[in-house]
């Protein structure tokens, strides 16, 4: 039933795109965050929707759209370097088949990051995007959050729209990707104007928060609860009444608490006492065989380099026995062909320092020039530079907690990601364009200098 | 069924976002704030007509320091 609705959206969106082009871009965000065509008897399977959504989005703007304005920023122009980088290590990879497989949908998500902000020229159309991002994965997160509550989670066991560990629909993968949501759907609710606020949207708002909130119990992911507990101290830096937000979430904690399963209880555990967790002991054991694998291989060994590992993995289970005495047993364990199961260690493996110091510089760079956009809004008292200022707020908080969940799962080139810096590009774009006029309306492409300005 | 419910709320949201998208005029131009579209300093736009009067009734603006005091209420 649902494949034929998501069918009849897409046609939907392709007919509107007819009277307004930016709409293509849409139809973009929404086939890349949901993956319809992956669905199982899907219709779309048999067309190469993505392709179709992708060339029809840049036609649209190329032929359609006013491009008086267009610019290049510093954070395009990194990902435009780190394009470049990936191609060339993808030709000098250790396993070229592997790497060319990944290399297919990586470039398609750096060259979208970098053709987005050129498309989100107007602050209505930056809220069309965030909120066409928030509803396409909160198909994703509602199904999941539902499924939770009706006690169909547990540690891959959760089912969703699609049975495989391919995009947002990997247990860690999701759980990091909800999280980080939450604070542009809640902005969306308190500053939009496609749903105006009112209770309907804050409640739509704060069901999308909760359903996200379950994401990570239903999927046992733990990278989920870390997100979850970071976003928790990020949203105090905002709250207007930060007591009443800590008693809040106190009162939270300790209802939730209860009504947990034991298996996530138990899962969760295991982040304490990781020594014993095979899972955590891979990882470690990953991450030093990254590092010293970068030692010999500065520029990385290409996308999925990750197979040549070899790994002998050391675990300690303690038990405390009777009489004082404690049992300590160690076992080890051999195993080869692990993932990195960590962004950095992805890229430091992968593309090697340059790589890693690219990816990183376009990150950070994104949440600094975010908190340079907070600091000049933030005395405003115009409802524009509120709205802007919310949306600063918003969009550092979900990539910061994020870079948190990166840490602990391969996310690197997650398109979701580059869809946030995408916003974020345009965002401040918008913002300098605002504060310093005299720089807008002058044609052609240049460099943003504007934007390094606001870092 | 979960599923057609996950995927019918967040669709009907879309679809109705669209709708309201395309009714706006502002999602391909940003609006003129009231105080820049009223700017007497600003240009005026290609095609309309010359402002013949432009000088006179700038003269209706100007103040003198003072002026009117005596009219004010106490």
């Amino acid at each position: 039933m649902f494949n034929l609705l998501l069918a009849l959206f897409a046609l939907y969106l392709i007919a509107m795109g007819l009277r307004r082009p930016f709409i293509w871009v849409l139809f973009y965000l929404w086939v890349d965050i949901l993956a319809p065509q992956k669905m199982p008897f899907a219709q779309l399977a048999a067309i190469p929707i993505s392709l179709v959504a992708f060339v029809l989005a840049v036609v649209g703007w190329a032929m359609f759209d006013d491009k008086q304005n267009v610019r290049f920023s510093f954070r395009q122009v990194l990902i435009l370097m780190l394009l470049i980088y990936c191609g060339i290590s993808t030709q000098t990879a250790d396993f070229p088949e592997a790497a060319a497989g990944k290399w297919d949908w990586v470039w398609k998500a750096l060259v979208f990051a970098i053709f987005l902000p050129l498309t989100l020229t107007t602050r209505l159309r930056l809220e069309a995007a965030a909120l066409v991002m928030v509803l396409s994965a909160g198909a994703i997160i509602i199904d999941g959050g539902l499924k939770t509550l009706g006690g169909g989670g547990g540690y891959g066991e959760l089912k969703l729209f699609i049975n495989d560990n391919t995009g947002l629909y990997e247990g860690s993968i999701l759980s990091c990707v909800a999280v980080s949501l939450i604070p542009l759907a809640l902005w969306l609710a308190r500053e939009g104007t496609i749903f105006p606020s009112d209770k309907r949207t804050h409640l739509f708002a704060l069901g999308i928060a909760f359903a996200a909130l379950l994401i990570p119990v239903g999927t046992e992911a733990r990278t989920g609860l870390m997100c979850a507990g970071l976003l928790a101290i990020l949203m105090l830096r905002s709250a207007k009444n930060r007591m009443l937000y800590i008693g809040l979430m106190a009162v939270a904690a300790v209802i939730a608490i209860p009504f947990l399963p034991h298996s996530f209880t138990a899962r969760m555990n295991t982040i304490e006492n990781n020594k014993a967790d095979e899972s955590a002991a891979t990882r470690l054991a990953v991450w030093a065989w990254t590092q010293g694998y970068a030692a010999d291989h500065p520029f990385g060994g290409g996308f999925e380099v990750y197979r040549a590992n070899k790994l002998v993995i050391n675990t300690q289970d303690t038990s405390a026995g009777g009489g004082g005495v404690t049992t300590v047993q160690s076992t080890q364990t051999k195993d080869q062909g692990r993932a990195f199961h960590s962004s950095y260690f992805e890229m430091l493996g992968e593309q090697g320092w340059p790589g890693l110091i690219l990816w990183l510089t376009l990150q950070i760079s994104g949440i600094l020039q975010l908190e340079g956009v907070q600091r000049r809004l933030k005395k405003s008292t115009d409802p524009a530079d509120r709205k802007d200022y919310g949306m600063a707020v918003a969009l550092q908080q979900g990539h910061i907690t994020y870079l948190l969940g990166a840490a602990f799962v391969g996310i690197a080139f997650q398109p979701f990601v580059y869809m946030l810096i995408g916003l974020q590009i345009a965002l401040v774009r918008q913002v300098n364009d605002r504060r310093h006029p005299a720089q807008t309306g002058t044609p052609g492409v240049r460099m943003q200098a504007a934007s390094l300005r606001a870092g | 069924m979960i599923d057609d419910l996950a995927i019918g709320i967040t669709h009907l949201l879309l679809v109705i976002a669209i709708i309201r998208l395309l009714a706006r005029t502002d999602l391909d131009r940003e609006p003129q704030r009231k105080a820049e579209a009223e700017s007497p300093s600003s240009p005026p736009p290609p095609g309309a007509p010359p402002q013949a009067d432009a000088g006179r009734n700038r003269v209706g603006v100007m103040r003198l320091p003072g002026l009117g005091r005596g009219n004010r209420r106490v």
